[in-house]
């Protein structure tokens, strides 16, 4: 009956909680969790396991440009996040320029070279079709830039005939 | 020939029929004429004489009640014209009938009783409750009375003097009746009591009922010598007690139920009481319980054979004592099952078992159905609460019946058996079937239009941006609404409620733009290119299902179904925790569109007694769709409840009802309450939630001297969700020893045990009550003092979260080392299996004064504006809310209705609130409402700001005359966003007069013309960004027409 005791409450005590220290991201590289990551409306970028900014990260903070100076193979997850948790076209275009980047740079996987091909582009198409009048700014804050112009140039650097993106590199 | 006694030929002494005193009564009465009732007794047996004459009590329980109305409605209380032409109408029916005499509790005034008596001949014996249905001792009103409580008692005896008094010399007084069967009420209990064997405590506690009966005969007697008295008791229950302690009675009246006739009873009565006796209450209901369909045949048949059992025991006959009846009842009394629901529907369900009616009794189940007693069958009323009543077959056997003459010495008992051999109890059936064919036409129950409602409107509004002057400065629109009720019922035990509305023209321009309307205006914002589909949808939502209801009654069950119609919650049913919520929401659910509640319940009856479940894909505001089930029984002197909620999936479409979305979840819970003495005790379990088991949560704990997270002076811990979070209890003691009420409550409740609000009022309204969050410990207790006719209520509030609100604080990327140290938010309820919210840290105390000189409509009812008789009832309630931290993150909506977590939360700090709430009912049509409001609260968003508002309100009604104004200052707007973005005005302004074909309603306000104005000023916390940051105004001048049928 001891035995049965403490195993019950050996069953109903939690496991004790940690600590919370940083995370060494020097060596983090993107691996996408589903076929639609980082782009809307898809959220599961916030389920990713892998995604260091799943949790507590602030998409209004300039945390995430600190992050974008760092790379993208970093930035992509934070873009993405931002991007999960408040749609803005801002996010939705960097983070298609992120994986742009890591399509352009070969910092993937080589078999998810296509799939990230495709995000980059399908993230730039829905910053046309989500976003058409949303803008970013310059380092000031205070000059602001269309994002539907950029975003149109670089499906065209992306071999991308928009809206038709049929057509693979 | 009449019968012959010898005291009829006594001088002076004028033989007399029963009849002639209905045939007519006097043109004026003396206020000091003597008692025109006697009883006559001899060997032969009694008889009941007035002015001399054998008299046959053919007697009547009468009462009027329209139909959606309960025991709160008093015709009494209705203006003096409503009254006559109901009595006009009613008497007529009850005079050509036969009767003599009708049974009126002691609220009659005198001066109907004469009026009915002296317009058609028609007595009335008046019937003080005696405490049956409670009682006001020291200004505090008692639910229970205890007839061994020396206070209840005097108070009881007050009230037998106060009508004694007022009833003296009144003409058209017969006699009075003490009582209601008491003795089937007997239920307080005492040490004295609790201590006898189970068997005894019944006759104890009769013992006092009954030695308090015979001080108020002895009482009555002394105060109007003459006066016959008698009580009224439960079938023959108690008979030697009653002979022992209320034997001086003049007559004896008892409530009997037994079917086709009384037995013995009437030689019992003569054996022990040796008094006449007669009944207070008799009959039989028109419904077949078994067969589930109304069988007015069956009634009408047992009425012939209860009035030849009376005649066959009438003086010389049987047992000679018999001197008539009060039959129950005139109409059907909608309102008594449940008694304040589904008051317009006439529920078929039976309420308790008898034997004695063997057509539809089963064994283990209810054949007896109390609101199908009417020997008449109720109309609906019209606007002004006038109805008809349909003369079932008993009203014509009875009245056939009663053509003959028992006391009548030439009739012999041979005859009296031809007669009622005679009475055809299906003789009125088809007359009663033609009649509520007649009835049914206009109401065309079973497939109809229950109602057209019209709302036509026009707004015109104005504010300091516009250009121009004068008139120029307006902007005019209009609206058209309709609303069509569409009804049906094909059968007895289902019935079904349907509500359309179509729009015409939908005003663009109010100040307040969320209406149920609005949603034609909406889809002209919409994102979509194609012209063609916005005018389809346009054309689409123009037409819409408003509401939909349907019950259906069955043997077993009864179901309710509801679209956008509200239900009650279980709390007074065993849910102790709150997880079957309420879900009446007002004018809430048209502001913001709402399509809940939608589901089904289902109430179990005869073998399923006790079991509850209500099913549907959103029950209340927000909920997921699911399943809740409740079983509750008694085990020895412990009532039982089992409450288990399964959430089937995520609610989906939450846009559309800007409802806060739910986790998928399941609770389970267990309850015990019992009596013990003068305290009632609570106990429950919870377990809830066990579906976030595993799941992560972040929170802080202080470091100290040493080194922290990001140096924020605290270690962020990571954690999850285990077994122990999801258990809790809870337990409370209430202690009511007279004027003082007490309770003391308390809960624990694991990180994600969530229960719900608690719905429930405990002995007043207090504003500080148990929020149901899973997280934390909490006390509560307070105590309800009765000092005459106020009332001073002190109750407290301590809670503290087994884990605090998370901080703001932001992730930090170090570029030189590649560390990331993440940051942190406060939790919410959809990305975090809990939050602080309700169960934030707070210690508040709350003060409230309550005046109501009138208790019998309690001031918290939620009906009592409507209820109210007092000329002034008051309640001040006084709250201080100390909250040392701040809370986890709430949601709200942007712009494009997207659903979003606030990254924060309100600083810590104390709020406070003052609000006065006057009611008067200066007259019969005259109400007065004010309230005022002061206070300081919080957004429930993330501004920092707090908001100290002021708010006064005050309503007048005169007749069907209506004038509501409010005037707030520096307060949030009417919606919900308002107070969750932190929006306020510096001044806001409404008056709204109107008048129409009703007086005061809560809601149906019926046909009414009317104008509303609105005026508000804007500052730099208001909400247009066109008026913000300017000192400006806007104004509505909204008139209005609602056409209703």
């Amino acid at each position: 009956m001891r035995i049965l005791t403490l195993a019950l409450l050996a069953a109903c005590a939690p496991d004790p909680a940690t600590w919370r220290t940083g995370q060494d991201l020097r060596d983090l590289r993107f691996d996408p969790f589903t076929d639609d990551v980082g782009v809307h409306p898809d959220t599961s970028i916030l389920d990713d396991p892998r995604n260091p900014f799943a949790a507590g990260f602030d998409p209004d903070s300039d945390l995430k440009w600190d992050i974008n100076d760092s790379g993208c193979d970093r930035a992509v997850y934070s873009w993405a996040t931002a991007l999960a948790i408040q749609p803005m076209g801002e996010s939705q275009f960097y983070t298609a320029g992120c994986m742009q980047a890591l399509y352009e740079g070969g910092r993937v996987a080589d078999e998810d070279l296509y799939l990230v091909w495709t995000l980059a582009v399908r993230g730039f198409e829905a910053v046309l079709a989500e976003f058409p009048d949303d803008v970013t700014y310059d380092v000031t804050g205070t000059i602001a830039y269309p994002l539907a112009p950029l975003a149109e140039q670089a499906l065209l650097d992306l071999g991308a005939t928009q809206p038709d993106r049929e057509a693979a590199p | 020939m009449v019968l012959t006694l010898g005291l009829l030929a006594a001088p002076g002494v004028a033989p007399a029929s029963p009849g002639s005193a209905t045939a007519a009564p006097p043109a004026t009465a003396s206020p000091e004429a003597a008692p025109r009732a006697r009883v006559f007794t001899d060997n032969r047996g009694s008889v009941l004489l007035v002015d001399d004459a054998p008299f046959l009590i053919k007697g009547m329980n009468w009462g009027y009640m329209p139909i959606g109305q309960n025991y709160q409605y008093g015709l009494w209380s209705q203006d003096e014209r409503f009254i006559e032409e109901v009595l006009h109408r009613e008497m007529t029916m009850l005079r050509d009938m036969g009767v003599n005499s009708i049974r009126q509790f002691d609220d009659i005034p005198p001066r109907w009783v004469t009026w009915i008596y002296e317009n058609y001949g028609i007595w009335t014996m008046v019937n003080p409750h005696f405490g049956r249905y409670g009682l006001e001792v020291d200004g505090t009103w008692t639910p229970t009375t205890d007839y061994s409580n020396p206070k209840h008692r005097a108070a009881i005896l007050d009230e037998v003097r106060s009508a004694a008094q007022r009833f003296e010399g009144v003409p058209g007084v017969l006699m009075f009746m003490l009582g209601n069967e008491n003795n089937y009420g007997l239920v307080w209990t005492s040490f004295e009591i609790e201590a006898l064997p189970e068997e005894e405590k019944a006759a104890a506690r009769a013992v006092h009922l009954y030695s308090l009966f015979g001080e108020a005969i002895d009482l009555i007697h002394e105060e109007t010598p003459g006066v016959l008295v008698s009580i009224n008791n439960g079938d023959l229950q108690h008979i030697d007690l009653v002979a022992a302690h209320a034997g001086q009675m003049d007559l004896f009246g008892t409530n009997v139920y037994r079917g086709a006739t009384a037995r013995d009873l009437y030689q019992e009565v003569r054996e022990k009481l040796d008094v006449p006796i007669f009944y207070g209450e008799f009959g039989a209901d028109a419904f077949d319980a078994a067969r589930m369909k109304e069988d007015p045949i069956t009634q009408a048949r047992y009425a012939r054979s209860q009035w030849q059992d009376i005649y066959l025991n009438t003086y010389g006959r049987g047992a000679g004592n018999a001197i008539g009846g009060y039959q129950f009842q005139w109409s059907d009394g909608w309102w008594k099952y449940k008694q304040t629901e589904n008051l317009d529907i006439h529920d078929p369900t039976a309420s308790w078992p008898n034997q004695a009616y063997p057509e539809d009794f089963v064994a283990g189940q209810n054949n007896m159905n109390e609101e199908w007693f009417g020997i008449t069958a109720k109309g609906y009323p019209d606007e002004e609460g006038h109805f008809l009543v349909f003369p079932r077959p008993a009203y014509y056997a009875i009245q056939r019946a009663w053509q003959l003459n028992p006391l009548d010495t030439d009739v012999s008992d041979d005859e009296i058996r031809a007669h009622f051999d005679q009475v055809d109890p299906a003789g009125g059936y088809l007359r009663y079937r033609t009649e509520t064919a007649a009835g049914d036409v206009q109401w065309l129950k079973r497939a109809h239009v229950r109602g057209i409602r019209l709302d036509l409107s026009s707004t015109m509004t104005e504010n300091h941006l516009r250009v121009g002057a004068g008139k120029q400065r307006l902007d005019f629109d209009h609206t058209e609404s309709v609303y069509l009720d569409l009804g049906a019922r094909p059968t007895d035990t289902i019935e079904a409620r349907v509500s359309l509305n179509m729009l015409g023209n939908v005003a663009q321009n109010p100040i307040d733009p969320l209406t149920y309307e609005s949603r034609a205006g909406k889809l002209i914002a919409t994102d979509t290119d194609d012209p063609e589909d916005i005018a389809m949808l346009q054309m689409a939502d123009r037409l819409r299902l408003y509401a939909a209801e349907a019950t259906w009654n069955h043997r077993l069950f009864q179901m309710n179904a509801f679209y956008r119609v509200g239900h009650f919650h279980w709390g007074y049913e065993g849910d102790f925790f709150g997880v079957y919520q309420e879900a009446f929401y007002g004018e809430n659910i048209d502001i913001y569109d709402a399509a809940v509640p939608i589901g089904a319940e289902f109430e179990g009856r005869g073998p399923l007694t006790g079991l509850a479940v209500a099913i549907g894909p959103q029950l209340y505001w927000g909920a997921n769709p699911a399943v809740f089930t409740r079983y509750g029984r008694n085990i020895g002197k412990t009532r039982w409840t089992l409450l288990h909620q399964e959430d089937l999936t995520q609610q989906g479409a939450v846009a559309n009802n800007r409802a806060i979305p739910q986790l998928v979840t399941r609770k389970t819970t267990l309850h015990a309450e019992r009596n013990i003495g003068q305290f009632h005790l609570d106990v429950g379990g919870i377990m809830a939630g066990t579906d976030r088991l595993g799941m992560g949560f972040e929170h802080v704990r202080p470091a100290g001297n040493g080194p922290s997270y990001l140096n924020q002076g605290f270690h962020v811990l990571e954690d999850e969700i285990g077994w122990i979070d999801t258990l809790g209890a809870k337990a409370k003691v209430t202690w009511e020893p007279g004027p003082t009420h007490m309770y003391l409550q308390g809960a624990y409740r694991g990180l994600v045990a969530d229960g719900g609000p608690d719905p429930t009022t405990t002995f007043t309204g207090w504003s500080l009550k148990d929020h149901g969050q899973g997280n934390g410990l909490q006390l509560l207790s307070g105590v309800a003092i009765d000092v005459g006719r106020l009332q001073i209520a002190p109750n407290v509030l301590y809670q503290q979260p087994l884990i605090g609100p998370n901080p703001s604080l932001g992730g930090v990327w170090d570029a030189e080392t590649g560390y990331y140290y993440a940051g942190l938010a406060p939790r919410n309820t959809i990305d975090d299996p809990f939050a602080v919210l309700g169960s934030r840290e707070t210690i508040a105390g709350e003060m409230l004064f309550v005046f109501d000189p009138t208790p019998g409509t309690w001031f918290w009812a939620w009906d009592n504006p409507l209820q109210e008789d007092a000329p002034l009832a008051a309640a001040l309630d006084l709250v201080y809310r100390h909250q040392p931290t701040s809370r986890d993150a709430m949601f709200g909506f942007d712009e494009r209705g997207t659903l979003f977590a606030f990254a924060g939360a309100p600083p810590a700090a104390d709020v406070w609130n003052a609000t006065l709430t006057l009611l008067s009912k200066t007259g019969p049509e005259h109400r007065v409402q004010v309230s005022g409001m002061v206070g300081s609260d919080q957004s429930t968003g993330d501004d920092p700001r707090l908001v100290t508002r002021t708010a006064v309100t005050a309503d007048l009604y005169v007749k069907t005359a209506a004038l509501k104004t409010a005037l707030r200052w520096n307060d949030w707007g009417p919606y919900d966003f308002h107070r969750t973005f932190n929006l306020t005005f510096p001044f806001q302004a409404m008056a709204d007069m109107s008048t129409g074909v009703r007086g005061f309603r809560l809601e149906d306000t019926g046909t009414r013309l009317g104008t509303r104005f609105k005026y508000r000023t804007f500052d730099e916390h208001s909400p247009d960004p066109l008026l913000t940051g300017s000192e400006g105004h806007e104004l509505e001048i909204h008139s209005y027409l609602t056409f209703q049928m």
